[in-house]
Formats: C-alpha cells, structure tokens, sequence
C-alpha cells in the first residue's frame, strides 16, 4: 500500500472540512475520488474534477504514484 | 447650433444659413491648423473628441452666449478627425443688430470652447513621433501629453506593443472590473468590453467601476465610459450582447464571467478562433487563472465534459469579497500586460491557485494530451444557446399570451414562465427573428 496525501480544494475542502490528509489506496486517481465521494458525500462526478500529482495536472485515469502529493481541484465559477 | 463635423467646413454655407434681415452685424472666427506649436514644426493634426460630452457643453455654451449678448443667431461647429495646415478646425458664427454684442459674443464662445470641450488633439511632428495633446486650458497652454501618462510605467512595459494591441474582456463585473482599468490605465490601444448585463446594487461592493447613480445601466457601456474618461489616449467599445463571432477580431481574450457554460464556451471559441485567452475564475477566498495559448493544453486535455453550473452555484450562492475578485481581476491584467509585451507570461505553463484567506500559492504545471481535438483547433461549438440560469434581466410571462410576448419583441432579457417550457419556445423563435432573448431555465420555480 503506498501512502499519499491528498490536499482538497474549494468546495472539495468545505465538503471534506479538510485541507489536506494522508492515506492509503491503491489504483487510479478516479478511483480513490470515488472512493471520497462514498465517504464525504461530494456531489460533483469524477469527469468534472481535475487532479494534480506532485504540482502537475495528470489525468484521473493514472495508477497512483506512492508518496506523491494529490490534490482535488473542482471548476471554479465565480467572478 | 453646436455640431461636430468629419468632413471639411465650408464657411461660406454656414455663414448663408445664418442670414438675418434684422442683423447688422455678423461676426465669424475660424480656428485655423497652425504649422507650430511650442518650438515644434507641425505638419498635420488630429482631433478626437467625446461626442456625448461635447455636444452637450458645446450646446451650453452657445446658450450661454444667447442669454449674455443681444443676438440674432449663432453657430459653432468643431471639426474631428485628420486635418491638415490651413484647415478651418473650428468655426463660430455670431449675428446681432449692432457689431458690438457679436465681436462680444464669438470671444466668448471661442474662449469656453477651447477651455471646456473635451477636446483632443494629436500632432502629427515634421521631425518626432506623433502626439496626443490634451488642450485643457489654452489661456495657461497646460498640456497633458501621452508621454507624459505613460512616464511612470514606461521602463516596465513596451507602450508601442501594448498601444497596439486589441484585447476583449468578457464581462465587466468582479473580476472585469479591475481588469478593465489596469489595462486602461496601462495604455492597452483598444479595448472591447462584451456584458449584456445591467448594474445592480448588490454589485457595488466589489465593482468599483459603478455607483449608486449607476444601478440599472447597462455595465458595457457605463464602464467603457469610466475607462475612457481615465484614458482618452485608447480605443474603448462597450458591447452590452453576449458574445458572439463577429466581436472577435483582436489578440487576446480575457474571461471575467462567473459561469462556466460561458466559460467554457469561451474557452473552445478561442481554441477555434486559435485566440489565447486569460481566464479567471474565484470561490470565496480561492481563486485560480491561467492563460490558453491554442495548441498548448486546455481544460479538455483533462476531461472532454463541461461541468454543470447547477452543481456548483455562483456568486450569489456562496459569497463574494471585493478585495479577492480584485485581487484575482488585477493578476489577469498582470498576466495581460506581460503577456502583450513580451509574449509569454508565468500562467501559460502554470495554472496559479492563490488562497487569499491563508495566502497560501499552488501552482501546477499544465498538461497537454496528445492528439486533443480541442487543442487542434477541431472544436464543434455548441449551438446558440437560449437557456439561462439567471444573471439577466427578467420578464415574467405568466400573464401574457404567445402572441402578447412576440409582439413586444423583448431585447436582452430572460423570459420566465411556470416552468420554463413556454419561455424556451418563445425564446427560440424570437431569437431566429433576431432578438437576444432567453429563457430561464426551469420557470419561477428555479427563482
Ligand atoms: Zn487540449
């Protein structure tokens, strides 16, 4: 199991009431969202949320990478 | 009266039509183009003037003219745009039963003309670069130079490039605000400013280019007349429409809208038009920006579907501050003004996350997926859109039958009826006869 600490953005971090939090979960990135989404009740589906790995977007289809630094970044809309 | 004119005066047109048997007297002054002005040879000239205001001080003047001095008649007309030496710039026509209230009275016009219209000029030099000369008061030759606006900046930018450039900014609200004068103030040479929207009073607290006297106005042209008047050496359009094909002929595109079907839709019409763009978008005390230069990664890189606004709320749900929209709206001009100048800036490779709460900064680098569509250029835009979430002014037709609504032929607003289904239909036929009307999705219910 790799451990990783996943950061929350937005509406994700009002949802979660985390920053950030480390964990263990093995598989993609789209698969460890959903399994938030069971578990802090986000309303928003996985093809709507960007993932940052490390500080550089990648695609929510990656195996995870241990050790890195994730973070669940929502659209933003207002202005 | 008072008039402003393109095309060469004909003095002698103007003096006919001021034929009076009752006059003794006629006076007439005309302002000629000189060949000199403070120690330099000049060649040829250039007014611009802001008509609204001119016309409006230019008839006042006459009338006050009328009232000071016996007259018959009177008449002044201003030229604008490219003259050359010798050219009647202005002329002022004064009739009255004794010489004396004339001679009195054309001073007079002459004198609070050149103290009051707004007036400017742009020589045109035998020997140095053109500029533009803001003749405030002639009586002191107080002059206010571009050069002279630009001076504090000047080490920091490349004026010529920035004077050069078209940019469109796409909604004058929190974020437009500030980024409309930034780029005002900085010398960007035209600016177009595309808002169908009306000034609220819930807007004020963090649209700075309004006031109370506002609410109601439309914000497209209230602010393009706010930054005008701040910089009259630029270009400045307001457009109160949503944007369409024919607003886009410039070189950057800054998104300052609060939705995201706009912004997305914006987003796939600069990857089509191959237009960058510099988008900005806030969420309480987070806000994020990024530049898209076509073909270097965009949102679709990521996830080929357009997020719902439903599920995420905007402004009106989730709170909004001045100081954060500011914030966020001054980094886009930032991003701008680097970006016009020198070609690139820091958002193109980085999309910036600032948290103004904890002042805490995230930048993550871009991704580009090979083979995007959108990225190609190869982006189906999707179809003229008749269905709004609010954002607009709204006509309840609940009251009013098919016929009653088409007759009113409603400009700018969102039709609302119980649910919504009525309002879409209407909506789409007034919009094929030319209208820009909407409908608000899901009726009073969704209000
Ligand atoms: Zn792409």
């Amino acid at each position: 199991m790799s451990t990783i600490n996943v950061h929350y953005f937005a509406s994700l971090r009002e949802a979660s009431g985390l920053s950030h939090e480390e964990m263990s979960f093995e598989g993609t990135y789209k698969e460890l969202y959903l399994s938030l989404v069971q578990k802090y009740h986000f309303n928003l589906p996985p093809e709507m949320i960007m993932v940052a790995v490390d500080d550089e977007f990648s695609s929510m289809d990656e195996v995870i990478k241990p050790q890195g630094k994730v973070v669940f970044i929502p659209p933003v809309a207002g202005g | 009266m008072f008039s402003l004119s393109t095309t060469p005066i004909s003095s002698e047109l103007l003096t006919e039509s001021l034929q009076n048997e009752k006059a003794g007297a006629i006076v007439v002054f005309h302002g000629w183009v000189r060949d000199h002005n403070e120690g330099k040879k000049v060649k040829s000239l250039e007014y611009q003037i802001y008509k609204e205001l001119a016309l409006k001080e230019g008839k006042r003047i006459l009338e006050e003219a009328k009232k000071k001095f016996n007259l018959h008649g009177i008449m002044a007309v201003h030229r604008e745009g490219h003259l050359a030496l010798g050219e009647i710039a202005i002329w002022i026509g004064a009739t009255s039963s004794h010489r004396d209230d004339a001679f009195k009275a054309t001073r007079y016009v002459i004198d609070e003309i050149k103290y009051r219209l707004p007036v400017w000029k742009k020589e045109h030099y035998l020997h140095e670069k053109p500029e533009w000369v803001f003749c405030k008061d002639h009586h002191h030759h107080v002059h206010f130079s571009e050069k002279e606006f630009y001076s504090k900046q000047s080490a920091l930018v490349n004026q010529d490039k920035l004077k050069n450039a078209k940019v469109l900014v796409v909604g004058a609200g929190g974020l437009g605000c500030p980024v409309l004068l930034s780029l005002a103030g900085a010398g960007v040479g035209h600016i177009t400013i595309v808002d169908h929207d009306v000034v609220s009073l819930s807007n004020l607290h963090r649209q700075s280019l309004y006031s109370v006297n506002l609410v109601g106005e439309k914000k497209a042209i209230a602010s393009s007349k706010k930054i005008q008047e701040l910089n009259p050496f630029i270009h400045v359009e307001g457009i109160s429409e949503r944007v369409k094909l024919e607003h886009l002929q410039h070189d950057l595109m800054i998104d300052c809208t609060d939705n995201l079907e706009t912004k997305y839709f914006l987003h796939d019409l600069c990857h089509k038009l191959r237009l960058p763009l510099i988008s900005s978008s806030v969420y309480q005390n987070e806000g994020q920006i990024r530049t898209f230069i076509p073909g270097e990664g965009c949102l679709r890189c990521q996830s080929e579907v357009t997020p719902d606004d439903s599920l995420l709320g905007n402004c009106n749900d989730f709170g909004v501050i001045g100081a954060v929209t500011n914030t966020l709206g001054s980094l886009q001009a930032s991003e701008a003004i680097k970006f016009l100048s020198t070609g690139e800036n820091s958002t193109t490779t980085h999309t910036f996350y600032l948290n103004v709460a904890d002042l805490s900064i995230m930048k993550v680098k871009n991704f580009k997926k090979e083979g995007c569509k959108t990225c190609a250029g190869e982006v189906q835009l999707e179809e003229h859109k008749v269905e709004v979430s609010g954002g607009m002014e709204i006509l309840d037709i609940r009251n009013l039958t098919d016929e009653e609504v088409m007759a009113l032929k409603p400009h700018n607003v969102a039709l609302c009826c119980h649910r919504g289904i009525r309002s879409k239909k209407l909506a789409m036929k007034l919009q094929e006869e030319g209208h820009e009307v909407y409908s608000l999705k899901g009726g009073v219910s969704s209000l």
